[in-house]
Protein backbone atom coordinates (compact mmCIF):
# COMPACT_ATOMS: atom_id res chain seq x y z
CA UNK A 1 0.00 0.00 0.00
CA UNK A 2 1.44 3.41 -0.90
CA UNK A 3 2.74 5.53 1.93
CA UNK A 4 1.49 9.04 2.43
CA UNK A 5 4.54 11.27 2.49
CA UNK A 6 5.13 14.86 3.48
CA UNK A 7 7.70 17.17 1.98
CA UNK A 8 9.80 16.75 5.12
CA UNK A 9 9.93 13.01 4.50
CA UNK A 10 11.45 13.27 1.05
CA UNK A 11 13.51 16.40 1.49
CA UNK A 12 16.58 14.61 2.93
CA UNK A 13 16.58 12.32 -0.05
CA UNK A 14 15.62 14.63 -2.90
CA UNK A 15 17.67 17.47 -1.48
CA UNK A 16 20.87 15.47 -1.53
CA UNK A 17 21.12 14.26 -5.08
CA UNK A 18 24.42 13.87 -6.80
CA UNK A 19 25.51 16.58 -9.22
CA UNK A 20 27.06 15.38 -12.46
CA UNK A 21 29.57 18.22 -12.70
CA UNK A 22 31.85 17.10 -9.87
CA UNK A 23 34.32 14.52 -11.11
CA UNK A 24 37.96 14.11 -11.88
CA UNK A 25 39.84 12.06 -14.45
CA UNK A 26 43.40 11.05 -13.62
CA UNK A 27 45.70 9.23 -16.02
CA UNK A 28 48.45 7.13 -14.46
CA UNK A 29 50.46 3.96 -14.65
CA UNK A 30 51.91 4.55 -18.11
CA UNK A 31 55.08 2.58 -18.82
CA UNK A 32 58.41 4.37 -18.77
CA UNK A 33 58.80 3.74 -22.49
CA UNK A 34 55.46 5.37 -23.27
CA UNK A 35 56.11 8.31 -20.94
CA UNK A 36 59.49 8.89 -22.56
CA UNK A 37 57.97 8.71 -26.04
CA UNK A 38 55.30 11.25 -25.11
CA UNK A 39 57.82 13.45 -23.28
CA UNK A 40 59.92 13.74 -26.44
CA UNK A 41 56.82 15.13 -28.13
CA UNK A 42 56.06 17.78 -25.54
CA UNK A 43 53.60 15.81 -23.45
CA UNK A 44 55.32 15.84 -20.10
CA UNK A 45 54.46 13.73 -17.10
CA UNK A 46 52.72 16.52 -15.17
CA UNK A 47 50.39 17.10 -18.11
CA UNK A 48 49.57 13.37 -18.24
CA UNK A 49 48.89 12.94 -14.54
CA UNK A 50 47.31 16.31 -13.72
CA UNK A 51 46.39 18.71 -16.51
CA UNK A 52 44.95 16.19 -18.96
CA UNK A 53 42.38 15.21 -16.36
CA UNK A 54 41.47 18.82 -15.70
CA UNK A 55 40.97 19.43 -19.41
CA UNK A 56 38.50 16.56 -19.55
CA UNK A 57 35.21 18.43 -19.76
CA UNK A 58 33.04 15.41 -20.49
CA UNK A 59 33.49 11.94 -19.10
CA UNK A 60 31.50 8.85 -18.27
CA UNK A 61 31.39 6.71 -15.24
CA UNK A 62 32.10 3.28 -16.68
CA UNK A 63 29.42 0.72 -17.30
CA UNK A 64 29.26 -2.99 -17.87
CA UNK A 65 26.74 -5.53 -18.94
CA UNK A 66 26.14 -9.20 -18.28
CA UNK A 67 25.87 -11.57 -21.20
CA UNK A 68 23.19 -14.17 -20.59
CA UNK A 69 22.17 -17.61 -21.74
CA UNK A 70 18.58 -18.72 -21.87
CA UNK A 71 17.02 -21.87 -20.49
CA UNK A 72 13.59 -23.11 -21.55
CA UNK A 73 13.40 -26.24 -19.41
CA UNK A 74 10.06 -25.16 -17.92
CA UNK A 75 7.37 -25.07 -20.58
CA UNK A 76 6.51 -21.53 -21.54
CA UNK A 77 9.10 -19.99 -19.22
CA UNK A 78 12.42 -18.54 -20.33
CA UNK A 79 15.01 -18.29 -17.58
CA UNK A 80 18.14 -16.25 -18.13
CA UNK A 81 21.49 -16.86 -16.47
CA UNK A 82 24.51 -14.58 -16.72
CA UNK A 83 27.74 -16.15 -17.92
CA UNK A 84 30.08 -13.25 -18.73
CA UNK A 85 30.58 -9.65 -17.67
CA UNK A 86 31.26 -7.32 -20.56
CA UNK A 87 32.93 -3.95 -20.02
CA UNK A 88 31.85 -1.21 -22.37
CA UNK A 89 34.37 1.18 -23.88
CA UNK A 90 34.96 4.59 -22.35
CA UNK A 91 34.67 7.88 -24.22
CA UNK A 92 36.29 11.05 -22.84
CA UNK A 93 36.09 14.61 -24.20
CA UNK A 94 38.86 17.14 -23.69
CA UNK A 95 39.54 20.78 -24.27
CA UNK A 96 42.73 21.25 -26.25
CA UNK A 97 45.30 23.66 -24.83
CA UNK A 98 47.17 26.00 -27.17
CA UNK A 99 50.21 23.73 -27.09
CA UNK A 100 48.02 20.93 -28.49
CA UNK A 101 49.08 18.60 -25.75
CA UNK A 102 45.64 16.94 -25.53
CA UNK A 103 45.86 16.08 -29.20
CA UNK A 104 49.48 14.99 -28.98
CA UNK A 105 48.78 12.88 -25.90
CA UNK A 106 46.37 10.54 -27.63
CA UNK A 107 47.81 10.81 -31.13
CA UNK A 108 51.26 9.73 -30.02
CA UNK A 109 49.94 7.20 -27.50
CA UNK A 110 48.28 5.33 -30.37
CA UNK A 111 51.34 5.86 -32.55
CA UNK A 112 53.49 4.35 -29.80
CA UNK A 113 51.34 1.19 -29.74
CA UNK A 114 52.24 0.64 -33.39
CA UNK A 115 55.91 1.58 -33.13
CA UNK A 116 57.50 -1.80 -32.48
CA UNK A 117 59.72 -1.29 -35.54
CA UNK A 118 61.25 1.90 -34.19
CA UNK A 119 60.34 5.54 -34.49
CA UNK A 120 62.48 7.15 -37.13
CA UNK A 121 61.43 5.87 -40.51
CA UNK A 122 57.86 7.07 -40.88
CA UNK A 123 58.50 8.81 -44.20
CA UNK A 124 60.36 5.93 -45.85
CA UNK A 125 58.73 4.48 -48.96
CA UNK A 126 59.09 0.96 -47.58
CA UNK A 127 57.75 1.87 -44.12
CA UNK A 128 56.05 -0.91 -42.21
CA UNK A 129 55.29 -1.15 -38.56
CA UNK A 130 55.08 -3.76 -35.84
CA UNK A 131 53.18 -3.54 -32.60
CA UNK A 132 54.60 -2.98 -29.14
CA UNK A 133 53.70 -5.56 -26.52
CA UNK A 134 50.71 -4.25 -24.57
CA UNK A 135 51.68 -5.37 -21.05
CA UNK A 136 55.46 -5.15 -21.00
CA UNK A 137 56.40 -3.47 -17.74
CA UNK A 138 58.83 -1.02 -19.36
CA UNK A 139 57.55 -0.65 -22.92
CA UNK A 140 53.87 -1.63 -22.81
CA UNK A 141 51.16 0.66 -24.17
CA UNK A 142 48.46 -0.26 -21.64
CA UNK A 143 48.20 1.61 -18.35
CA UNK A 144 46.87 0.29 -15.07
CA UNK A 145 46.30 3.28 -12.80
CA UNK A 146 43.89 5.52 -14.65
CA UNK A 147 41.05 6.58 -12.39
CA UNK A 148 37.81 8.49 -12.48
CA UNK A 149 36.61 10.02 -9.19
CA UNK A 150 33.04 11.09 -8.63
CA UNK A 151 32.33 13.30 -5.64
CA UNK A 152 30.18 16.19 -4.50
CA UNK A 153 31.07 19.76 -3.68
CA UNK A 154 31.85 18.93 -0.06
CA UNK A 155 34.16 16.06 -1.05
CA UNK A 156 32.94 14.03 1.88
CA UNK A 157 32.03 11.07 -0.19
CA UNK A 158 33.87 9.59 -3.06
CA UNK A 159 33.15 7.02 -5.73
CA UNK A 160 36.31 5.76 -7.33
CA UNK A 161 36.82 3.75 -10.51
CA UNK A 162 40.22 2.23 -11.32
CA UNK A 163 40.84 1.02 -14.88
CA UNK A 164 43.17 -1.86 -15.65
CA UNK A 165 44.72 -2.29 -19.10
CA UNK A 166 43.41 0.98 -20.51
CA UNK A 167 44.56 2.36 -23.86
CA UNK A 168 43.07 4.58 -26.59
CA UNK A 169 41.48 2.84 -29.54
CA UNK A 170 39.78 5.67 -31.40
CA UNK A 171 40.81 9.31 -31.56
CA UNK A 172 37.90 10.99 -33.30
CA UNK A 173 38.51 13.52 -36.04
CA UNK A 174 38.71 16.91 -34.37
CA UNK A 175 36.47 19.50 -36.02
CA UNK A 176 37.93 22.97 -36.72
CA UNK A 177 36.20 25.73 -38.69
CA UNK A 178 36.06 29.46 -39.27
CA UNK A 179 33.72 31.08 -36.76
CA UNK A 180 33.56 33.05 -33.54
CA UNK A 181 36.79 33.45 -31.62
CA UNK A 182 35.22 31.95 -28.52
CA UNK A 183 34.91 28.41 -29.91
CA UNK A 184 37.31 25.96 -28.31
CA UNK A 185 38.99 23.00 -29.95
CA UNK A 186 37.68 19.79 -28.47
CA UNK A 187 39.24 16.34 -28.65
CA UNK A 188 37.26 13.14 -28.19
CA UNK A 189 38.96 9.84 -27.56
CA UNK A 190 37.56 6.36 -26.96
CA UNK A 191 39.35 3.93 -24.67
CA UNK A 192 39.24 0.20 -24.17
CA UNK A 193 40.26 -1.51 -20.97
CA UNK A 194 40.42 -5.04 -19.59
CA UNK A 195 38.27 -4.30 -16.56
CA UNK A 196 37.61 -1.73 -13.91
CA UNK A 197 37.27 -1.87 -10.14
CA UNK A 198 34.60 0.18 -8.39
CA UNK A 199 35.67 1.54 -5.03
CA UNK A 200 38.98 2.37 -3.52
CA UNK A 201 41.85 -0.06 -4.07
CA UNK A 202 44.19 1.80 -1.74
CA UNK A 203 45.61 -0.73 0.67
CA UNK A 204 44.85 1.63 3.56
CA UNK A 205 41.16 1.72 2.63
CA UNK A 206 41.13 -2.02 2.17
CA UNK A 207 42.65 -2.53 5.62
CA UNK A 208 40.11 -0.16 7.17
CA UNK A 209 37.28 -2.10 5.54
CA UNK A 210 36.40 0.68 3.10
CA UNK A 211 38.02 -0.82 0.01
CA UNK A 212 35.85 -1.80 -2.97
CA UNK A 213 32.94 0.26 -1.57
CA UNK A 214 32.73 -1.97 1.49
CA UNK A 215 31.68 -1.04 5.00
CA UNK A 216 29.97 2.28 5.51
CA UNK A 217 31.77 2.54 2.27
CA UNK A 218 30.63 6.01 1.44
CA UNK A 219 33.93 7.63 2.04
CA UNK A 220 37.58 7.00 1.70
CA UNK A 221 38.42 10.52 2.77
CA UNK A 222 41.30 10.20 5.21
CA UNK A 223 41.88 11.93 8.49
CA UNK A 224 44.41 14.65 9.02
CA UNK A 225 47.64 13.59 10.61
CA UNK A 226 47.70 10.13 9.07
CA UNK A 227 49.75 11.25 6.12
CA UNK A 228 52.96 10.91 8.09
CA UNK A 229 52.10 7.38 9.11
CA UNK A 230 50.89 6.44 5.65
CA UNK A 231 52.79 8.46 3.04
CA UNK A 232 50.76 9.15 -0.08
CA UNK A 233 47.51 8.62 1.72
CA UNK A 234 46.18 12.11 1.18
CA UNK A 235 47.25 12.34 -2.42
CA UNK A 236 43.84 11.56 -3.86
CA UNK A 237 42.02 13.92 -1.56
CA UNK A 238 44.50 16.71 -2.17
CA UNK A 239 44.20 16.30 -5.89
CA UNK A 240 40.45 16.47 -5.78
CA UNK A 241 40.22 19.52 -3.53
CA UNK A 242 42.81 21.18 -5.73
CA UNK A 243 40.63 20.49 -8.75
CA UNK A 244 37.61 22.02 -7.07
CA UNK A 245 39.56 25.08 -5.99
CA UNK A 246 40.95 25.64 -9.45
CA UNK A 247 37.66 25.12 -11.27
CA UNK A 248 35.60 27.15 -8.79
CA UNK A 249 38.18 29.92 -8.41
CA UNK A 250 38.18 33.33 -10.06
CA UNK A 251 37.06 33.34 -13.70
CA UNK A 252 40.48 34.46 -14.80
CA UNK A 253 42.07 31.42 -13.15
CA UNK A 254 39.64 29.04 -14.78
CA UNK A 255 40.12 30.63 -18.18
CA UNK A 256 43.84 30.49 -17.65
CA UNK A 257 43.60 26.80 -16.93
CA UNK A 258 41.58 25.94 -20.03
CA UNK A 259 43.22 28.24 -22.54
CA UNK A 260 46.88 27.65 -21.77
CA UNK B 1 67.98 -37.58 -19.85
CA UNK B 2 67.12 -34.04 -20.86
CA UNK B 3 66.06 -31.59 -18.20
CA UNK B 4 62.35 -31.66 -17.47
CA UNK B 5 60.74 -28.53 -18.91
CA UNK B 6 57.88 -26.55 -17.42
CA UNK B 7 56.18 -24.09 -19.71
CA UNK B 8 53.23 -21.88 -18.96
CA UNK B 9 51.05 -19.46 -20.89
CA UNK B 10 49.60 -17.03 -19.82
CA UNK B 11 51.86 -16.00 -16.95
CA UNK B 12 50.38 -16.96 -13.57
CA UNK B 13 47.35 -18.71 -15.08
CA UNK B 14 47.96 -21.62 -12.70
CA UNK B 15 48.00 -19.49 -9.56
CA UNK B 16 45.10 -19.05 -7.17
CA UNK B 17 41.89 -20.86 -7.96
CA UNK B 18 42.10 -20.50 -11.74
CA UNK B 19 40.98 -23.21 -14.13
CA UNK B 20 43.58 -24.27 -16.66
CA UNK B 21 44.63 -27.11 -18.95
CA UNK B 22 47.78 -29.09 -18.20
CA UNK B 23 49.63 -31.47 -20.50
CA UNK B 24 52.27 -33.79 -19.05
CA UNK B 25 54.62 -35.41 -21.53
CA UNK B 26 56.19 -38.83 -21.01
CA UNK B 27 58.43 -41.21 -22.90
CA UNK B 28 56.40 -43.93 -24.56
CA UNK B 29 56.53 -47.35 -22.90
CA UNK B 30 55.44 -50.30 -25.07
CA UNK B 31 52.46 -52.23 -23.67
CA UNK B 32 54.27 -55.60 -23.63
CA UNK B 33 57.97 -54.89 -23.20
CA UNK B 34 58.77 -58.53 -22.29
CA UNK B 35 56.99 -59.91 -25.35
CA UNK B 36 54.47 -62.73 -25.45
CA UNK B 37 56.76 -65.77 -25.17
CA UNK B 38 56.70 -68.13 -22.20
CA UNK B 39 52.95 -67.92 -21.68
CA UNK B 40 51.10 -71.18 -21.25
CA UNK B 41 47.81 -72.49 -20.03
CA UNK B 42 45.47 -69.82 -18.71
CA UNK B 43 48.18 -67.16 -18.84
CA UNK B 44 48.18 -67.16 -22.63
CA UNK B 45 45.13 -64.91 -22.58
CA UNK B 46 46.36 -62.77 -19.73
CA UNK B 47 47.01 -59.59 -21.72
CA UNK B 48 45.85 -56.59 -19.73
CA UNK B 49 43.36 -54.52 -21.69
CA UNK B 50 43.66 -51.33 -19.70
CA UNK B 51 47.15 -49.98 -19.04
CA UNK B 52 46.41 -46.37 -18.37
CA UNK B 53 49.39 -45.82 -16.10
CA UNK B 54 52.12 -47.70 -17.86
CA UNK B 55 53.79 -44.54 -19.22
CA UNK B 56 53.89 -42.55 -16.00
CA UNK B 57 57.66 -42.61 -15.93
CA UNK B 58 60.36 -40.55 -17.53
CA UNK B 59 58.48 -37.28 -17.58
CA UNK B 60 59.85 -34.96 -20.23
CA UNK B 61 57.98 -31.84 -19.20
CA UNK B 62 54.64 -30.26 -18.63
CA UNK B 63 52.77 -27.48 -20.35
CA UNK B 64 50.14 -25.24 -18.82
CA UNK B 65 47.64 -23.57 -21.12
CA UNK B 66 44.38 -21.68 -20.61
CA UNK B 67 41.12 -23.60 -20.81
CA UNK B 68 40.47 -24.49 -24.45
CA UNK B 69 37.75 -22.72 -26.40
CA UNK B 70 35.87 -25.96 -26.94
CA UNK B 71 35.50 -28.65 -24.30
CA UNK B 72 33.53 -31.70 -25.36
CA UNK B 73 33.77 -35.42 -24.83
CA UNK B 74 32.32 -38.30 -26.77
CA UNK B 75 32.16 -41.78 -25.30
CA UNK B 76 31.26 -44.55 -27.74
CA UNK B 77 31.15 -48.31 -27.95
CA UNK B 78 30.32 -50.39 -30.98
CA UNK B 79 27.05 -52.23 -31.12
CA UNK B 80 25.67 -53.72 -34.34
CA UNK B 81 22.59 -55.65 -35.39
CA UNK B 82 23.06 -59.37 -35.77
CA UNK B 83 20.79 -62.15 -37.09
CA UNK B 84 20.82 -65.90 -36.66
CA UNK B 85 18.02 -67.82 -38.43
CA UNK B 86 16.82 -71.37 -37.78
CA UNK B 87 18.81 -72.92 -40.62
CA UNK B 88 22.03 -71.34 -39.41
CA UNK B 89 21.25 -72.52 -35.90
CA UNK B 90 20.53 -76.05 -37.18
CA UNK B 91 23.80 -75.99 -39.10
CA UNK B 92 25.63 -74.90 -35.98
CA UNK B 93 24.05 -77.74 -33.98
CA UNK B 94 24.93 -80.26 -36.67
CA UNK B 95 28.53 -79.11 -36.72
CA UNK B 96 28.73 -79.21 -32.94
CA UNK B 97 27.27 -82.76 -32.83
CA UNK B 98 29.60 -83.83 -35.61
CA UNK B 99 32.63 -82.60 -33.70
CA UNK B 100 31.36 -84.43 -30.61
CA UNK B 101 30.85 -87.66 -32.62
CA UNK B 102 34.48 -87.91 -33.61
CA UNK B 103 36.26 -90.31 -31.24
CA UNK B 104 40.00 -90.16 -30.90
CA UNK B 105 41.57 -93.57 -31.48
CA UNK B 106 38.88 -94.91 -33.83
CA UNK B 107 39.58 -95.49 -37.49
CA UNK B 108 39.03 -92.77 -40.06
CA UNK B 109 36.33 -94.83 -41.73
CA UNK B 110 34.38 -95.29 -38.50
CA UNK B 111 34.67 -91.61 -37.65
CA UNK B 112 33.44 -90.60 -41.13
CA UNK B 113 30.48 -92.90 -40.77
CA UNK B 114 29.51 -91.57 -37.35
CA UNK B 115 30.02 -88.02 -38.64
CA UNK B 116 27.58 -88.53 -41.51
CA UNK B 117 25.08 -90.19 -39.19
CA UNK B 118 25.35 -87.33 -36.76
CA UNK B 119 24.82 -84.67 -39.41
CA UNK B 120 21.84 -86.47 -40.91
CA UNK B 121 20.36 -87.00 -37.48
CA UNK B 122 20.75 -83.33 -36.62
CA UNK B 123 19.00 -82.10 -39.76
CA UNK B 124 16.26 -84.74 -39.52
CA UNK B 125 15.65 -83.60 -35.98
CA UNK B 126 15.44 -80.00 -37.07
CA UNK B 127 13.01 -80.78 -39.88
CA UNK B 128 10.82 -82.91 -37.63
CA UNK B 129 10.70 -80.04 -35.16
CA UNK B 130 8.97 -77.93 -37.78
CA UNK B 131 5.89 -80.26 -37.57
CA UNK B 132 4.35 -78.93 -40.80
CA UNK B 133 5.36 -81.37 -43.62
CA UNK B 134 4.92 -78.66 -46.26
CA UNK B 135 7.18 -76.29 -44.39
CA UNK B 136 9.69 -79.04 -43.76
CA UNK B 137 9.74 -79.77 -47.47
CA UNK B 138 10.37 -76.08 -48.21
CA UNK B 139 13.22 -75.97 -45.74
CA UNK B 140 14.67 -79.10 -47.32
CA UNK B 141 14.57 -77.39 -50.72
CA UNK B 142 16.19 -74.32 -49.22
CA UNK B 143 19.00 -76.48 -47.92
CA UNK B 144 19.44 -77.95 -51.38
CA UNK B 145 19.52 -74.39 -52.73
CA UNK B 146 22.25 -73.49 -50.28
CA UNK B 147 24.16 -76.53 -51.46
CA UNK B 148 23.81 -75.34 -55.05
CA UNK B 149 25.35 -72.03 -53.98
CA UNK B 150 28.58 -73.90 -53.42
CA UNK B 151 28.72 -74.23 -57.23
CA UNK B 152 28.31 -70.46 -57.74
CA UNK B 153 24.53 -70.54 -57.88
CA UNK B 154 22.70 -67.56 -56.37
CA UNK B 155 19.78 -69.11 -54.58
CA UNK B 156 18.55 -67.68 -51.31
CA UNK B 157 16.98 -69.94 -48.71
CA UNK B 158 14.42 -67.25 -47.96
CA UNK B 159 13.63 -67.03 -51.67
CA UNK B 160 12.76 -70.75 -51.87
CA UNK B 161 10.76 -70.72 -48.64
CA UNK B 162 9.01 -67.47 -49.48
CA UNK B 163 7.94 -68.68 -52.93
CA UNK B 164 6.61 -71.97 -51.57
CA UNK B 165 5.09 -70.97 -48.21
CA UNK B 166 4.81 -67.16 -48.17
CA UNK B 167 7.05 -67.01 -45.11
CA UNK B 168 10.68 -66.19 -44.42
CA UNK B 169 13.07 -67.51 -41.84
CA UNK B 170 12.94 -65.68 -38.53
CA UNK B 171 16.24 -63.75 -38.46
CA UNK B 172 16.16 -63.42 -34.63
CA UNK B 173 17.47 -59.90 -35.12
CA UNK B 174 19.21 -58.39 -32.11
CA UNK B 175 21.67 -55.60 -31.32
CA UNK B 176 24.91 -57.15 -30.10
CA UNK B 177 28.01 -55.62 -28.55
CA UNK B 178 30.90 -55.59 -30.99
CA UNK B 179 33.74 -53.86 -29.19
CA UNK B 180 35.27 -50.69 -27.74
CA UNK B 181 36.45 -47.50 -29.42
CA UNK B 182 39.37 -45.26 -28.54
CA UNK B 183 38.27 -41.71 -27.73
CA UNK B 184 39.57 -38.64 -29.54
CA UNK B 185 39.66 -35.03 -28.32
CA UNK B 186 40.07 -31.79 -30.23
CA UNK B 187 41.08 -28.62 -28.42
CA UNK B 188 41.58 -25.06 -29.69
CA UNK B 189 43.65 -22.40 -27.96
CA UNK B 190 43.98 -18.70 -28.73
CA UNK B 191 47.53 -17.55 -28.04
CA UNK B 192 47.96 -13.79 -27.65
CA UNK B 193 51.26 -12.93 -25.95
CA UNK B 194 51.14 -9.79 -23.81
CA UNK B 195 54.87 -9.38 -23.27
CA UNK B 196 58.17 -10.80 -24.44
CA UNK B 197 58.21 -13.49 -21.75
CA UNK B 198 54.84 -14.87 -22.80
CA UNK B 199 56.02 -14.81 -26.40
CA UNK B 200 59.00 -16.98 -25.44
CA UNK B 201 56.78 -19.38 -23.53
CA UNK B 202 54.42 -19.77 -26.49
CA UNK B 203 57.31 -20.38 -28.86
CA UNK B 204 58.72 -23.08 -26.59
CA UNK B 205 55.32 -24.68 -26.04
CA UNK B 206 54.73 -25.05 -29.79
CA UNK B 207 58.27 -26.34 -30.23
CA UNK B 208 57.97 -28.91 -27.44
CA UNK B 209 54.61 -30.20 -28.66
CA UNK B 210 55.88 -30.56 -32.22
CA UNK B 211 59.07 -32.25 -31.06
CA UNK B 212 57.25 -34.65 -28.74
CA UNK B 213 54.66 -35.74 -31.28
CA UNK B 214 57.31 -36.60 -33.87
CA UNK B 215 58.52 -40.20 -34.32
CA UNK B 216 62.08 -40.97 -33.29
CA UNK B 217 64.69 -42.90 -35.20
CA UNK B 218 65.64 -45.74 -32.85
CA UNK B 219 69.37 -45.85 -33.61
CA UNK B 220 71.49 -43.25 -35.32
CA UNK B 221 74.38 -45.56 -36.12
CA UNK B 222 75.33 -49.21 -36.02
CA UNK B 223 73.73 -52.24 -37.56
CA UNK B 224 70.14 -51.29 -36.70
CA UNK B 225 70.31 -47.75 -38.03
CA UNK B 226 67.36 -46.96 -40.22
CA UNK B 227 65.68 -50.33 -39.77
CA UNK B 228 63.13 -49.14 -37.20
CA UNK B 229 61.52 -45.96 -36.04
CA UNK B 230 60.40 -45.44 -32.47
CA UNK B 231 57.06 -44.22 -31.13
CA UNK B 232 56.73 -40.51 -30.27
CA UNK B 233 56.22 -39.32 -26.72
CA UNK B 234 52.81 -39.68 -25.09
CA UNK B 235 50.72 -37.06 -23.34
CA UNK B 236 48.57 -36.85 -20.24
CA UNK B 237 46.12 -33.96 -20.74
CA UNK B 238 44.27 -32.83 -17.64
CA UNK B 239 41.76 -30.15 -16.66
CA UNK B 240 42.89 -28.42 -13.48
CA UNK B 241 41.51 -26.04 -10.89
CA UNK B 242 44.16 -24.49 -8.69
CA UNK B 243 46.57 -27.20 -7.55
CA UNK B 244 44.15 -30.10 -8.05
CA UNK B 245 42.10 -31.82 -10.71
CA UNK B 246 39.05 -29.98 -11.97
CA UNK B 247 36.10 -30.96 -9.76
CA UNK B 248 33.60 -31.29 -12.60
CA UNK B 249 35.14 -31.87 -16.01
CA UNK B 250 36.06 -35.26 -17.41
CA UNK B 251 39.29 -37.21 -17.06
CA UNK B 252 41.40 -37.99 -20.09
CA UNK B 253 43.60 -41.08 -20.30
CA UNK B 254 47.09 -41.08 -21.62
CA UNK B 255 46.97 -40.06 -25.22
CA UNK B 256 48.94 -39.72 -28.37
CA UNK B 257 49.03 -36.32 -30.01
CA UNK B 258 47.86 -37.35 -33.46
CA UNK B 259 47.39 -33.88 -34.94
CA UNK B 260 48.48 -30.30 -34.35
CA UNK B 261 47.55 -27.21 -36.36
CA UNK B 262 48.83 -23.72 -35.67
CA UNK B 263 47.52 -20.64 -37.45
CA UNK B 264 50.06 -17.85 -37.08
CA UNK B 265 47.82 -15.18 -38.60
CA UNK B 266 45.01 -15.27 -36.08
CA UNK B 267 44.39 -11.55 -36.59
CA UNK B 268 43.22 -12.14 -40.15
CA UNK B 269 46.11 -10.20 -41.66
CA UNK B 270 49.79 -10.59 -40.83
CA UNK B 271 50.76 -8.56 -37.75
CA UNK B 272 53.68 -9.02 -35.38
CA UNK B 273 55.35 -7.54 -32.33
CA UNK B 274 58.78 -5.98 -32.39
CA UNK B 275 60.57 -9.35 -32.13
CA UNK B 276 58.54 -10.94 -34.92
CA UNK B 277 56.09 -12.80 -32.67
CA UNK B 278 52.64 -12.93 -34.29
CA UNK B 279 50.07 -10.86 -32.42
CA UNK B 280 47.60 -13.74 -32.32
CA UNK B 281 47.99 -17.46 -32.96
CA UNK B 282 45.45 -20.24 -32.90
CA UNK B 283 46.57 -23.73 -31.96
CA UNK B 284 44.52 -26.89 -32.37
CA UNK B 285 45.54 -30.15 -30.74
CA UNK B 286 44.07 -33.55 -31.51
CA UNK B 287 44.63 -36.21 -28.84
CA UNK B 288 43.69 -39.90 -29.07
CA UNK B 289 43.68 -42.10 -25.98
CA UNK B 290 46.07 -45.07 -25.88
CA UNK B 291 43.61 -47.47 -24.27
CA UNK B 292 39.84 -47.74 -24.09
CA UNK B 293 37.81 -46.88 -21.03
CA UNK B 294 36.31 -49.81 -19.09
CA UNK B 295 33.64 -49.86 -16.44
CA UNK B 296 36.18 -50.86 -13.80
CA UNK B 297 38.24 -47.72 -14.47
CA UNK B 298 35.55 -45.61 -12.81
CA UNK B 299 36.48 -47.17 -9.47
CA UNK B 300 39.52 -44.88 -9.44
CA UNK B 301 37.50 -41.74 -10.21
CA UNK B 302 35.91 -40.21 -7.13
CA UNK B 303 35.15 -36.73 -8.46
CA UNK B 304 33.79 -35.12 -11.58
CA UNK B 305 31.82 -36.65 -14.42
CA UNK B 306 34.28 -39.53 -14.90
CA UNK B 307 35.98 -40.26 -18.20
Amino acid sequence: MPRQLKIEDVKPLIGNLSRSNYYQVEFGGLSSGLRGYLGQRGVDNSFITEDSGLLCYGAQLPGSSLAGIESTNFTGITETMAHRRIYTSLSLEFYCDNRYRSLKFFEHWMEYAASGNGFGNYADSNYTYRMNYPNDSSTGYKCNSTKIYKFESDVERLMEYSFLGLFPINLSSTPVRYGPNSELTRVTCEFRYDRYIAGSILSYDVVRGFGYNLGSGLTNVVQDGLENAFPGLNRNLTGITDTINRISGPVSDVLNLFTN
Amino acid sequence: MALRRQLQYPTNIASGNNDYFMINIFNYQPPNPSGFGGRSGGAIFNIPGSQSTRNLRDSIGNIILPMPDNITDQNSVTWDQDSLNSLQLAGFNAAENAVDSVKPGESLQDNAKSLATSVKGSFDGALNALKDPKLADAVKKALVGEAVNVFSGNISANSIIGRTTGQVLNPNLELLFKGVILREFNYSFSLTPRDANESLQIKQIINLLKRSMAAKSSASSGAGAGAFIQAPDVFQPKFMQGPGAHPFLYTIRQSALVGMNVNYVGTGSYATYSDGTPVKMEMQLRFRELSPVYNEDYADITDGVGF
